[in-house]
């Protein structure tokens, strides 16, 4: 589904330009649950941003379902964005004004459904996060899991293709990170593909496969061996 | 996304800042609420100038067609019926009614008195007692205003010049056309400048109609039925005239166009009236840059929730359009309430005045307008800001 050939990314123009991605081949099929990891600065944020359509501003070729992502412009990447990427950020990413069924409303209304059509819908994502008849809280009622939790049914509001999350556990403590792991798990084995980046390495050997990068390339791509697969 | 969640999330966003998007309207309330005030103003004394200025009380649509002799020879020259059927004739389903009238004031007359030629200004009077000062003598009596009546009063000045006093005036005998008129009183004119009764002479109207030959008249006065093009109706007519009207030799039709000069006041105070709107609607301008600034601002606090609704799927156009919609509602409502605060205003001060404001469906019609308009234009720039920011960049903070 997602194919990767000869990605390079550079910041900047000329001679200050700084390369971020060398060279980056990656293939990531339907279902799979990928967890990226590396230090700080080594190009993690800037590879899933480009996977999900985020960034369109790379060398080399991206096929997403045979289309080149290299050619989309900022309107078709939005759409494309719209119909098949869920995101999840590190920090939360609510918009704090509006209430949590405004906020998971977003992505459906830019998919241009009306409200009333997706009162159902909004209940059955938020029951689904653990977050039954919360739609008229707003953000800054919830903790960090909660708002976290928000963020990850409005991912899947559209029934993405799959799901991006860039260090979805960075800002929570160790027990609210294992309950968001657990609905990651939950999804995965729903058949959701989930490519997310940590630098945890418990989180990540909750994946079922990990790549690491160092200083903008592919160092090892391995499959998790589970105990209990 | 639909419009009507576009309606809804940009009036959160003004709503979440109630002070700001506030102040933010006065301004184009204000800008807006003077223009609305000076237009209605200036509307209602257009009205009421023109409305004063429409001769005929009964709303018809009249005009008059004059008739000047070219040598004084002619004096007697005028209308006949003949151009009555004339005048008919150019349109017949638009004229109602063509009737010659006789001049009654300042008729240039050549008489004689104390048996010489005298040019004498002369006003016909209906009156026993008109509202002249009498030097000497006595006024009409009830049977010289018929037809075979024969008294006439003279001005003070004709009398001092012609027979040199008040005294030997009395009783003079003055020739009018056919007739032989007996001066029996002697008045000052009165001092208003150009009245009727600044005259040398004055004759009572049917006597002195008695004396005249023809029945001629030096104006026809034309009704046509309503809604009627008078101004080009009348030209018609006077062209008409020129071509084969009965005097036609001996001296000129011409028309004086209460319709050109009604329009030409009224153009006037259109005018005027726009010129001072403008200058008020520069308040509007001034309101104007004031939205773009909060807009710029709103889009630079927002930048967080711009990458939002851009990484979960707006275009850039959408948030344009988001934004847009923000400074157009805040701009509409500061216009509709503009709107009603000038229109109460104009309705205040009118109390003072001798006129009512009249507020257009133009000038409601124009608010909405001008307050988009004003709307689009200053949020165009901040809005393009919005749609144009860099998402990775505004992701990383
Ligand atoms: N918009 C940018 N302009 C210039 N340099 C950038 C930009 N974004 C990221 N970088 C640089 O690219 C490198 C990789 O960044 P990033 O992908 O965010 O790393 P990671 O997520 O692995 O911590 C870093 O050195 C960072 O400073
Ligand atoms: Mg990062």
């Amino acid at each position: 589904m997602i194919d990767l050939q000869h990605v390079n990314k550079s910041y900047g123009q000329g001679a200050t330009a700084f390369h971020v991605l060398k060279d980056i081949n990656l293939h990531i099929d339907e279902g799979e649950f990928v967890a990226i990891m590396g230090p700080s600065g080594s190009g993690k944020s800037t590879l899933i941003n480009i996977i999900g359509f985020l960034d369109t501003a790379f060398e080399g070729k991206y096929f997403f379902q045979d289309e080149n992502v290299a050619d989309f412009n900022a309107t078709k990447a939005s759409r494309m964005r719209n119909r098949h990427v869920g995101f999840v950020f590190q920090n939360f990413s609510l918009i704090h004004n509006l209430n949590i069924f405004e906020n998971v409303l977003i992505p459906l209304s830019y998919g241009g459904h009306r409200r009333s059509e997706v009162r159902d819908r909004i209940a059955e994502l938020l029951e689904s996060v653990g977050l039954a008849g919360m739609e008229n809280k707003l953000p800054r009622n919830l903790s960090g899991g909660q708002q976290q939790r928000v963020a990850i049914a409005r991912a899947l509001a559209n029934s993405p293709q799959f799901l991006i999350a860039d260090e979805p556990t960075g800002a929570l403590d160790s027990h609210t990170s294992a309950d968001i792991m657990q609905l990651f798990k939950e999804l995965h084995r729903k058949g959701g593909t989930i490519i997310m980046v940590t630098h945890d390495e418990h989180v990540a050997e909750q994946s079922d496969r990990i790549i690491k990068i160092l200083d903008g390339q592919i160092i090892s791509d391995t499959e998790v061996a589970h105990a209990t697969k | 996304m639909r419009l009507s969640e576009l309606i809804r999330i940009s009036f959160r966003a003004l709503a979440a800042n109630k002070r700001r998007s506030f102040l933010t309207m006065i301004g184009i309330v204000i800008g807006i609420a003077s223009v609305v005030t000076i237009l209605s103003l200036g509307n209602g004394i257009k009205a009421a100038t023109v409305k004063n200025l429409q001769a005929d009380t009964q709303g018809q649509q009249t005009a008059e067609i004059t008739f000047n002799p070219t040598s004084s020879s002619e004096t007697d020259a005028g209308f006949k019926e003949s151009d009555i059927a004339l005048a008919k004739q150019t349109a017949p389903d638009k004229i109602k009614k063509v009737v010659i009238k006789h001049d009654k004031e300042r008729l240039q007359v050549n008489g004689q008195l104390a048996n010489a030629d005298t040019m004498m200004s002369v006003t016909l009077v209906n009156k026993a007692k008109p509202n002249i000062q009498l030097n000497a003598g006595h006024g009409f009596s009830q049977d010289s205003l018929q037809a075979d009546g024969e008294d006439a009063i003279i001005s003070k000045k004709l009398a001092k010049k012609v027979f040199h006093g008040n005294a030997a005036a009395l009783n003079s005998s003055l020739e009018l056309g056919t007739k032989n008129y007996n001066i029996v009183g002697i008045f000052s004119p009165p001092k208003t400048p150009y009245s009727a009764l600044d005259v040398d002479v004055l004759v009572p109207e049917k006597a002195y109609r008695a004396g005249q030959l023809s029945q001629e008249g030096r104006k026809l006065a034309i009704t046509y039925t309503p809604g009627s093009d008078v101004s080009k109706l009348t030209k018609d007519v006077v062209e008409k005239l020129k071509k084969s009207g009965s005097e036609r030799r001996s001296g000129e039709y011409s028309y004086f166009d209460y319709g050109e000069l009604l329009k030409g006041i009224g153009n006037v105070i259109s005018a005027l009236t726009l010129f001072v709107s403008a200058i008020a609607g520069i308040s509007l301008l001034i309101a104007g840059v004031g939205v773009m600034n909060m807009m710029y601002i709103s889009a630079s606090e927002r930048s967080q929730e711009i990458g939002i609704r851009m990484a979960v799927g707006a275009t850039p156009a959408e948030i344009m359009k988001q934004f847009l919609l923000e400074s157009v509602m805040l701009t509409l409502t500061g216009g509709v309430v503009g709107l009603i605060v000038g229109a109460l205003t104009a309705w205040v001060i009118a109390m003072f005045l001798p006129f009512k404001p009249v507020v257009t469906l133009g000038s409601v019609i124009g608010t909405f307008a001008i307050s988009s308009i004003v709307g689009i234009l200053f949020g165009l720039l901040p809005a393009k800001s919005a749609a144009n920011k860099n998402l990775i960049d505004i992701l990383k903070s």
